[in-house]
């Protein structure tokens, strides 16, 4: 059977045909056997399908169940939707970000002390100490062999070399050596957290039972040497040294030293 | 205007009048609940599924349009919760599968109340049902919209978001589809 005729005798079985349609279509399939015999089947189907519609059981929801279900679920689902954004508001709102942008950038341009990349040369600064030698104070045998005990820190106080205009000086770390200074000189290296080091001993915890800090010196007359090898393989602390390029005039970072089993803190 | 339309409750539903919503409850929970019972033929999920219906409806209040018709917009959801698990769950497809074939047809909470006396009927009815929930779950909405549950074309195109052509030529594949099946389990495919 082609497969229009089998949609035409569905649609007369299911009532979609018009009356015309119908009467042409039955006119047809008089003498057709299987087109009647699809027809029954047809018919039969819509019967059934119908008989469907009345076998449903009684539903057991309640405006309880609902009210609970949308206050439990739902509302915790449910988010506002976000404001769209008008178009007609589109143009004002990009002219008046365009306008911000030119008028930040004029800004900068009057006022280059609010650049961030402009660096301030009046002030005096905080250099990095050329050299940094490791002091390790003696430690007895007695301490070295002392059986593994936890690390106690105390604060001693740090001693960091400090190059200014007025020639090198030690700055501690205590605030009472720093209100000694200049305004700006305290300005330059208050940012500087209290540091206190101590060198890799020969016994782990040796020095924190000894209590005695490395200090930090300034020691130009003397050649740079290597750092002390770590205990670790990677170094914790790495100083650095800030530097001209000779190509660019830029300032680079170039490391001086570094070390291991280093205890930062105050 | 009534305040007892279903434009008004939805109005004031939106308005935060809960008890409107849930008058427009209380007058469609038959029709979704059978229209659901109808795609998934186990009752629980069908009043899961109306519920989460009418949870969704109410959470997108200010999404419905008044030009459609309240009805048509939640047999849509309904329509879209039906496929979602149709195709999302394969376990529970097996499960509907098993129960085609028989084996956990005691778990089916049906009209069960006379059985001897309908047996033939009864045996007809569970043929079509294992018929129709062997269809692939687009043959399966359009037949029950307009094969049982008897909707006109317009709504039915609103439902599933074509057009009137598109929906009647879903129904004629549908019904084809359907009689494919449904011969061989009635025992009338004999040439």
């Amino acid at each position: 059977m082609r497969r229009k005729t089998e949609d035409q005798l569905a649609k007369f079985a299911f009532g979609d045909l018009t009356a015309e349609e119908a009467s042409s279509l039955q006119a047809s399939l008089q003498d057709d056997a299987e087109a009647n015999r699809t027809l029954d089947m047809y018919s039969r189907m819509k019967v059934e399908l119908q008989s469907l519609c009345t076998d449903v059981p009684e539903d057991q929801l309640s405006k309880e169940r609902l009210r609970e279900a949308i206050l439990t679920r739902g509302l915790k689902e449910h988010r506002a939707e976000p404001a769209r954004p008008n178009w007609l508001w589109m143009p004002a709102a990009a002219a008046v970000l365009a306008f911000g942008v030119v008028f930040a950038k004029g800004k900068l341009q009057e006022n280059p002390s609010t650049s961030p990349m402009v660096v301030d040369n009046s002030k005096p600064r905080l250099e990095l100490p050329s050299d940094i030698r490791i002091v390790r104070p003696p430690v007895s045998e007695k301490v070295a062999s002392t059986a593994r005990t936890p690390l106690i820190v105390n604060t001693p106080p740090m001693t960091v070399a400090v190059n200014t205009d007025r020639g090198s000086r030690n700055l501690r770390s205590g605030t009472d050596d720093l209100e000694d200074r200049r305004p700006d000189e305290f300005s330059s290296v208050k940012g500087i957290p209290r540091l206190m080091a101590f060198e890799a001993p020969q016994s782990d915890h040796d020095m924190a039972l000894s209590g005695q800090p490395v200090i930090f010196e300034s020691k130009k007359e003397s050649a740079p040497s290597r750092p002390q090898p770590s205990s670790l393989d990677q170094p914790a602390i790495v100083v650095i040294q800030s530097e001209t390029d000779a190509d660019t005039g830029a300032l680079k970072a170039t490391e001086v030293r570094n070390t291991a089993n280093v205890v930062v803190g105050g | 205007m009534e305040l007892d339309t279903d434009v008004a409750l939805v109005r004031r539903a939106r308005n935060g009048d809960f008890s409107a919503f849930e008058t427009l409850f209380e007058r469609y929970r038959t029709l979704v609940f059978r229209f659901a019972y109808q795609m998934v033929p186990r009752r629980d999920d069908a009043e899961d599924i109306v519920q989460e219906a009418f949870v969704r409806a109410y959470q997108n209040l200010d999404k419905y349009r008044d030009e459609a018709k309240f009805t048509t917009w939640l047999l849509r959801i309904v329509t879209n919760l039906c496929t979602d698990q149709a195709r999302m769950s394969n376990r529970r497809q097996a499960l509907e599968q098993q129960e085609a074939t028989g084996a956990l047809v005691w778990m089916t909470v049906g009209d069960w109340d006379d059985p001897v006396q309908n047996l033939e009927a009864d045996r007809r009815k569970q043929a079509l049902r294992r018929a129709l929930a062997a269809l692939p779950i687009h043959h399966r909405t359009v037949i029950i919209l307009r094969d049982i549950e008897e909707r006109e074309y317009t709504d039915i195109s609103q439902i599933l978001g074509c057009t009137i052509g598109g929906a009647k030529l879903r129904v004629l594949r549908a019904r084809r589809a359907l009689k494919d099946r449904i011969a061989p389990l009635l025992g009338d495919d004999k040439p």
